[in-house]
């Protein structure tokens, strides 16, 4: 006795031959049955780390997308051509083209993408799924009729998909993971005939499974190339080596086990972002990369059925805060052309602070909107706290931006040593050991006039203490370099005063002690 | 007013890693320019930079003090000053304990560690921003008279309050004040720097750390003016007068050898010249030559009078020590090519085989301390290290410390981060740097890396990247200089942790201890004679002769044919690329001449283009001529072409009158001048003497070029003397005993130039039987079987195998020496091997005796549960698969992947039909095309290396079935195909002959990547079965 039970139960029960050619894990008779009749398409998105993290410019310049072990993920087409492939180390695709742009690969942000893409195709099934890092599986059996068969409702849903910039391969058959297996070898023709499912599968290369690559080092040790070979070798043999789960993925392949898969729920809201390779002020570029996202945001308006009457645009920076941009439509909409013409004519009036690094857009569909003035009093009631009260009602009487909390900000710099809060939240560091601060600050210094070399301010100002030396900040264009004194006034208030220490030398009042 | 006088007594430098932010010599220029009266150089709990400081003090007549900044973990930070000698040591001690109770690069003192009072050693209390009396009067109590409260006013806008509170401090605990500075930069405007090292430190962007910062540049050296403007008159007298209480200095310092290897009742001399004596006994058992003899006296009485006698005692013994493990060691330097060396056997180069001075090498003038450096088995350097340990204790002996310091890329890198880069950002900027001339980038480049040029943070750290370069970083150990002392080390200079377990390093590097005058035994590490002892063994394993290095025949004319057709793959130093193409010009027919070409090919000479009027005047094609007869002596063996780093000192002591100290200043300025400049007054005083001397201005001028190119390359003599040794040695084994030597190399890999593959190929060019790694027949290592006419056959070893762990190796070959395996099963289960390291071997091919081809091994293995022993005696049973068996083209890819070479046809062979049909010749036929033809050649590329010395130039060896090519490629094509160049496995080249006497190559003009024929060689591989 040698089998463990466990490791066979999809052991052909012909008997366990020494025949070199015995063909254990060859199809059996498929299952009949009253089984409805799925047919599966895959959308299998090979680009989408570069799409992602390229704003769809990929093209345009030797673009890599790089793994968290330095290697070379994918690359653009510029990339290519000087020789550049996944796998490479990203310093030896340096060596090989020194104007190479590399970039981190963000999968959170593919993830994003593909979610979104999953929304968009909702209006072609009722079914999606989200098969892996790239790919969508689409149960289209049921969607057939209503498009008018395979080859319309294909080539219907790839014409939409150009409007948002990614690049597709597609793959259709009977199977779930066969249509994922075609997609991913490139083989686009459909296979609708299950009958022929074997055969065509057999074909292809074993890599297109997705398997580890332990499991397809191993296939390959053993000269096993194609899916065929696989179906050559012992059950019994090919479980022990390779895993069960392999077997199950050849079974659920061929349709000899079932393979159901949970369907994708679309969220209420939009939200989108592309990434720019460089910072950039071209505002066509802007414009194409804002587009790609309208071309998403119809798919999933068109999937849900819904419109929306308020955009948002977002154009980030490095290292300052993203400009807004509020797109108001004058009736609810859903066309991605529509969008494009608003936005057009808003980015000619737009002055841009920074370059720009990144384009994000959110939406709303107008079902889900509510007046702002309900928003208000949406804030957690739960909290029984007469401060908090207090709070709500202010702001429902001064509105909700006239009334904010205070937290100190562990910086040197006066201007940026706190900073506005939610009421009662944000950090509070311990305020001891910090050197002596006004209770008012002005919101920017007040240049004083100097007489005999001395501030003055309705009268000359006397000296009280310091100097207190600060140099700082020379790290983001906010530098100073200043000597603070605290002086008092004719009044006898002490004045929080500081000295340029360079260009005019001149003098300013910073703070009001109490 | 005058500006009052001021000592700063609190500054740290540089050495404070990511503290302080200037060199200690910038701070010693600054305080001398702004006329301090001392500067106290207080890093903290380290001395590291005040070698450095004392050279600069010296230089600018500035009093420096040695101190160190301390913080105790369960009380007040202090600032220790060395008063006197007896200060310095106990500073140092305390240091030293900090350093070793802590991991590397920290350190933890407790207030019971100062608790003798420091005596020697002045205080000052740094206290926090309320001053703690309990604290403040552990320090009165515990350094009565010797402590001082440190008053630092540094702008914080509460200066006078805390001045006040101070003073009261004081008052309270009668303990007097003194100013301090608190100093970290020279100059204010090293305060980005210092923030940003600051980041580096705490490892947070800059925009993160807020108060963690210092909030302004004020802890620089400021001027006395305004230090008088800040303080009270008081209190700079207090600095001044505690500077005056310290009177060490490091030229104070005083170190004597261990004296302990003299037994009772000998000298040290006496001693020495008995173990002498007793070694001359034995290299020459009927009685030395009179001249060696001779030589021994004067040497010996040389030694005496400098006192060096414990130095040479000390090598002796490690030497003597190794040497009684069985390890293989070989001395180099300027003390090591003498006779008493040979008699102790320190060195193996027989005095009478080359005739070389030992005054050549030490002279009674010079005052230089004796070097030798000892070369010993790499793989077995560290049991010598840990017996140097287990003789003198740690106390006694430790490593010298190598400073790391920035380069550009490290510094962009740490800048880049403390800025708020991203990695990927910063790795994009430091490609950029490649093309920085050190000051600005080129704005494409920027925006290559993906930023607008304008934006002013890349400016920002392009500018702080050029300050940080050449900061130290770290201290890392010498690779092998050990410092042993008569006393405690402790007591002379700080040790500390090193980073590798159970070892230690001193404070100072090779640098500091040069200029201090200490002496230091390098012990180092050397591959070839790790090869060399093996090849030993296995011609006494085989043939019963036991050779040494000393015992192997001498100038065997064999051996000078082979090394005269550069066919010296494998041969120590002679291997190169570069080596290779001059041996068949230079033709070296004796010992002499491999000391020559061994220090000939080297970047200095090459730059200095001594080269070729060596090869002219060698060659007979030019006249040997000297300007005078003192230069004669000193250039007559080598032509007149000065070739050696003591040649060009002792020109400039014959021929420009320099003195021999001043000779060895031109050596150590010859040694830095690339990094720091400076050869300029050498310059004018080296020519104008030579002129003076009535030498022409040409011949000055270009004794004074070669002393430029010689760099930091130059070569001694005494060095390239003991290589030439090892050269000799490798060749005779590769002319007699190659398969010993194969055997030897590939079990001492990686070392040399060449791969396992390269090296299998020439010795079965050269007629040496290799068979194949099988897990029925290799052992761990290569080994020699008996073949055919009694020559040895090389069995590869299982070492060779990717991926076989070395504990599985080891079993598996005992295993097998028990008995035969009969299968896969019977390995499994006899040598407990696990799926990883059944896996490596049947991959290696190396089961093909148990379980036939690849594919089949690889099938066997894979089912294999070697956690199931109950069930040993059941095999399983199951059905076979159908597998085909791999092709050749597939069987040679997985050699190579596994183990780096194929026993089986060369991947060349098999395309070589198709690349002859397209006119593409071979090795073999490029060998016999005439010079200036244009050919089309192709081969694996084996090599591709681009030597700084070759302006631009790359150089690819290409190797086919019939053997190598090299191929220059010039720098512009290098540009344009840069592709092809360096993305090929596969390289055909297009090119014109070029030949040099016996030596080809061919220039490129075009380069095309065929890759892809390797790649296909697998699909079209599968028709052959």
């Amino acid at each position: 006795m040698s089998r463990s039970a466990a490791s066979l139960p999809l052991f052909d029960t012909a008997s366990p031959g020494e025949g070199e050619h015995r063909e254990a894990c060859a199809p059996r008779v498929p299952e009949r049955g009253p089984r409805r009749r799925e047919l599966w398409l895959c959308l299998l998105f090979p680009r989408l780390p570069l799409e992602t993290r390229s704003g769809g410019e990929a093209d345009a310049m030797p673009l890599v997308i790089v793994e968290n072990d330095g290697t070379v993920l994918m690359a653009s087409g510029p990339a290519e051509d000087a020789g550049i492939g996944p796998g490479l180390p990203l310093n030896a695709a340096w060596a090989l083209c020194p104007a190479l742009v590399a970039r981190e690969r963000d999968e959170p942000a593919e993830q994003a993408a593909l979610e979104r893409l999953a929304a968009w195709s909702g209006r072609f099934t009722s079914l999606v799924h989200l098969a892996g890092p790239d790919a969508l599986l689409l149960e289209i059996g049921r969607s057939l009729r209503l498009f008018g068969g395979c080859g319309a409702l294909v080539g219907r849903l790839r014409r939409r998909l150009v409007a948002t910039g990614h690049e597709v391969v597609t793959g259709v058959a009977p199977t779930p993971l066969a249509a994922l297996w075609l997609a991913r070898a490139g083989d686009e023709t459909a296979l609708e005939d299950p009958e022929t499912l074997p055969d065509r599968l057999g074909r292809l290369s074993v890599a297109v499974t997705g398997w580890p690559k332990r499991t397809r080092e191993t296939l390959s040790g053993l000269g096993v190339d194609r899916l065929a070979d696989c179906l050559r070798l012992p059950r019994d043999g090919f479980a022990r080596r390779l895993g069960h789960g392999c077997l199950v993925d050849l079974d659920r392949a061929l349709g000899r086990l079932p393979d159901p898969r949970p369907g994708f729920r679309a969220p209420e809201r939009y939200a989108g972002i592309r990434e720019l390779t460089s910072e950039t002020a071209d505002l066509a570029l802007l414009g194409r990369v804002a587009d790609r996202l309208f071309g998403e945001l119809e798919g999933f308006l068109r999937a849900r059925q819904a419109s929306v009457d308020r955009l948002l645009l977002k154009f980030g920076h490095l290292g300052r805060e993203a400009t807004p941009l509020v797109l108001g439509l004058a009736r609810p909409d859903f066309r991605a052309a529509h969008f494009s013409v608003l936005l057009a004519e808003r980015l000619q009036r737009v002055v841009l602070p920074a370059p720009v690094v990144s384009v994000t857009l959110k939406a709303r569909p107008s079902e889900g909107l509510c007046p702002a003035a309900a928003e208000m009093f949406e804030a957690p009631g739960v909290m029984d706290d007469s401060a908090f009260r207090l709070v709500e009602r202010l702001r429902a009487r001064l509105g909700r931006e006239a009334v904010h909390g205070l937290a100190l900000v562990d910086e040197h710099r006066p201007e940026l040593a706190w900073q506005v809060t939610e009421p009662g939240r944000g950090p509070m560091p311990a305020a001891s050991g910090r050197p002596r601060r006004p209770c008012w600050l002005l919101s920017s210094p007040r240049r004083l006039v100097c007489r005999d070399g001395r501030p003055w301010l309705d009268g000359p100002l006397v000296l009280e203490s310091g100097p207190e030396r600060m140099e700082t900040g020379w790290w983001d264009d906010g530098e100073v370099s200043r000597d603070y004194w605290i002086m008092r006034d004719g009044d006898g208030i002490r004045l929080w005063v500081f000295r340029e220490r360079h260009r005019s030398g001149g003098w300013f009042l910073h703070g009001i002690f109490a | 007013m005058t500006a009052p006088g001021y000592a700063e007594l609190h500054c740290l430098s540089n050495f404070s890693f990511l503290k302080g932010a200037s060199h200690p010599e910038e701070l010693v220029s600054r305080a001398a320019d702004l006329g301090y009266e001392a500067l106290a150089l207080t890093d903290e709990c380290s001395v590291a930079g005040v070698v450095r400081a004392h050279q600069a003090a010296r230089d600018r007549g500035l009093k420096l003090i040695v101190g160190t900044e301390l913080a105790l973990d369960d009380g007040p930070r202090l600032v220790c000053l060395a008063q006197d000698r007896q200060g310095y040591a106990r500073l140092c001690r305390l240091i030293t304990r900090g350093r070793r109770t802590a991991p590397k690069g920290q350190y933890r003192l407790l207030k019971e560690d100062c608790s003798d009072g420091l005596p020697g050693c002045l205080v000052l209390w740094l206290p926090g921003p309320e001053p703690c009396l309990v604290q403040g009067r552990w320090i009165a109590e515990t350094f009565p008279g010797r402590a001082w409260i440190a008053v630092e006013l540094l702008a914080t806008g509460e200066d006078r309050a805390r001045l006040e509170a101070l003073m009261a401090a004081g008052r309270a605990l009668d303990m007097p004040a003194t100013a301090a500075g608190d100093v970290h930069m020279h100059v204010r405007g090293r305060r980005r720097l210092q923030d940003a090292l600051t980041g580096i430190r705490l490892n947070t962007p800059l925009h993160r750390i807020g108060r963690a910062l210092f909030p302004s540049g004020e802890r620089h050296l400021r001027s006395r003016g305004r230090l008088g403007a800040i303080y009270p008159r008081t209190l700079l007298e207090a600095s001044l007068d505690i500077a005056r209480r310290c009177r060490f200095g490091l030229d104070e310092i005083r170190y004597r050898y261990p004296s302990e290897l003299v037994p009772r009742g000998e000298t040290p001399t006496s001693w020495l010249a008995e173990l002498v004596r007793r070694g001359m006994a034995s290299r020459w058992p009927n009685g030395a030559p009179a001249e060696v003899a001779g030589a021994v006296q004067r040497e010996l009485a040389l030694i005496a009078e400098l006192e060096y006698e414990p130095y040479f005692l000390t090598v002796h013994d490690i030497v003597r020590h190794a040497r009684s493990l069985g390890i293989l060691c070989q001395g180099r330097g300027s003390a090591a090519n003498s006779a008493v060396c040979f008699c102790l056997g320190i060195t193996e180069v027989d005095p009478a085989r080359m005739s070389v001075l030992f005054e050549r090498f030490i002279s009674r003038e010079r005052d230089e301390p004796p070097d030798i450096d000892v070369d010993f088995e790499h793989e077995r350097r560290e049991e010598v290290i840990q017996y140097i340990y287990g003789k003198y204790g740690r106390q006694r002996a430790a490593l010298a410390a190598t400073v790391i310091t920035y380069r550009p890329r490290s510094a962009l890198r740490d800048l880049g981060k403390a800025l708020g880069f991203s990695a990927l950002q910063v790795d994009a900027l430091a490609r950029a740097v490649q093309w920085w001339d050190g000051k600005s980038i080129d704005a494409g480049r920027i925006r290559e890396a993906g930023f607008d040029p304008a934006n002013p943070r890349v400016g920002r750290l392009m500018s702080l990247t050029n300050e940080l370069v050449g900061f130290p970083r770290h201290l890392s150990q010498h690779v092998g200089g050990f410092v042993i002392a008569e006393g405690l080390l402790e007591e002379l200079v700080p040790v500390e942790n090193a980073a590798m377990a159970e070892r230690t390093v001193i404070q100072w590097d090779k640098d500091d201890l040069e200029a201090l005058g200490l002496i230091k035994v390098d012990v180092l590490g050397l591959g070839m004679l790790s090869a060399l002892r093996r090849a030993f063994d296995l011609v006494e394993g085989f043939r019963g002769r036991r050779l040494t290095l000393a015992t192997v025949p001498p100038e065997d004319a064999a051996v000078y044919d082979m090394i005269c057709e550069a066919d010296t793959m494998g041969v120590f130093q002679i291997e190169s690329r570069a080596q290779m193409a001059m041996l068949p010009r230079l033709k070296p027919r004796c010992y002499y001449d491999l000391v020559i070409e061994v220090a000939i090919i080297r970047p200095g000479p090459i730059q200095g283009d001594m080269v070729h009027p060596y090869l002219r005047r060698r060659a007979g094609e030019e006249p040997v001529t000297y300007p005078s007869e003192e230069v004669r002596q000193v250039l007559a063996r080598t032509l007149g072409v000065p070739i050696f780093q003591e040649q060009v000192m002792q020109l400039a002591v014959v021929a420009a009158g320099f003195s021999p100290g001043e000779a060895d200043a031109l050596r150590r300025a010859m040694a830095a001048w690339r990094r720091k400049g400076g050869l300029g007054p050498f310059e004018e005083r080296l020519i104008g003497g030579m002129r003076r001397r009535g030498y022409d201005e040409g011949f000055a001028r270009q004794v004074f070029d070669q002393i430029m190119g010689f760099g930091e390359y130059g070569f001694p003599e005494s060095h390239s003397a003991s290589f030439a040794l090892l050269v000799y040695v490798s060749a005779w084994l590769k002319r007699h005993e190659p398969a010993a030597f194969l055997c030897a190399l590939l079990n001492s890999q990686p070392m040399g130039f060449y791969a396992p593959s390269q090296l299998v190929q020439d010795a079965r060019r050269h007629g040496v039987e290799v068979r194949p790694v099988s897990a029925a027949a290799s052992a761990f290592d290569s080994s020699l079987e008996p073949g055919a006419d009694s020559e040895p056959a090389v069995r590869l070893g299982l070492r060779l195998v990717r991926g076989l762990s070395e504990a599985g190796a080891r079993r598996t070959e005992d295993a097998c020496r028990q008995r035969r395996f009969h299968d896969v099963n019977d390995l499994v289960r006899r040598a407990k091997l696990d799926r990883a390291d059944l896996a490596a071997l049947a991959n290696a091919g190396a089961l093909a005796d148990l379980a036939g081809h690849r594919h089949r091994a690889r099938w066997a293995v894979a089912g294999v549960e070697p956690s199931r022993p109950l069930l040993e005696d059941a095999p399983v049973r199951e059905g076979l698969p159908m597998l085909r068996p791999p092709g050749e083209g597939r069987d040679i890819v997985a050699d190579y992947r596994s183990l780096g070479l194929t026993l089986g046809r060369h991947p060349m062979a098999l395309l070589r039909q198709r690349l002859a049909d397209e006119g593409v010749i071979s090795s073999s036929e490029l060998a016999a095309v005439p010079h200036g033809v244009r050919v089309r050649y192709a081969g694996l590329v084996v090599n591709r290396q681009r030597p700084g010395s070759a302006r631009g130039v790359t150089f690819v060896t290409l190797e086919d079935e019939t053997g190598h090519a090299n191929i220059i490629v010039w720098r512009d094509l290098a540009e344009t195909q840069r592709r092809p160049l360096l993305g090929s496995r596969l390289l055909e080249v297009s090119g014109q002959v070029q030949r040099e006497g016996p030596v080809i190559h061919l220039v490129a003009e075009r380069l095309r990547d065929r890759s892809r024929l390797l790649g296909s060689l697998d699909v079209r591989s599968r028709d052959f079965h």
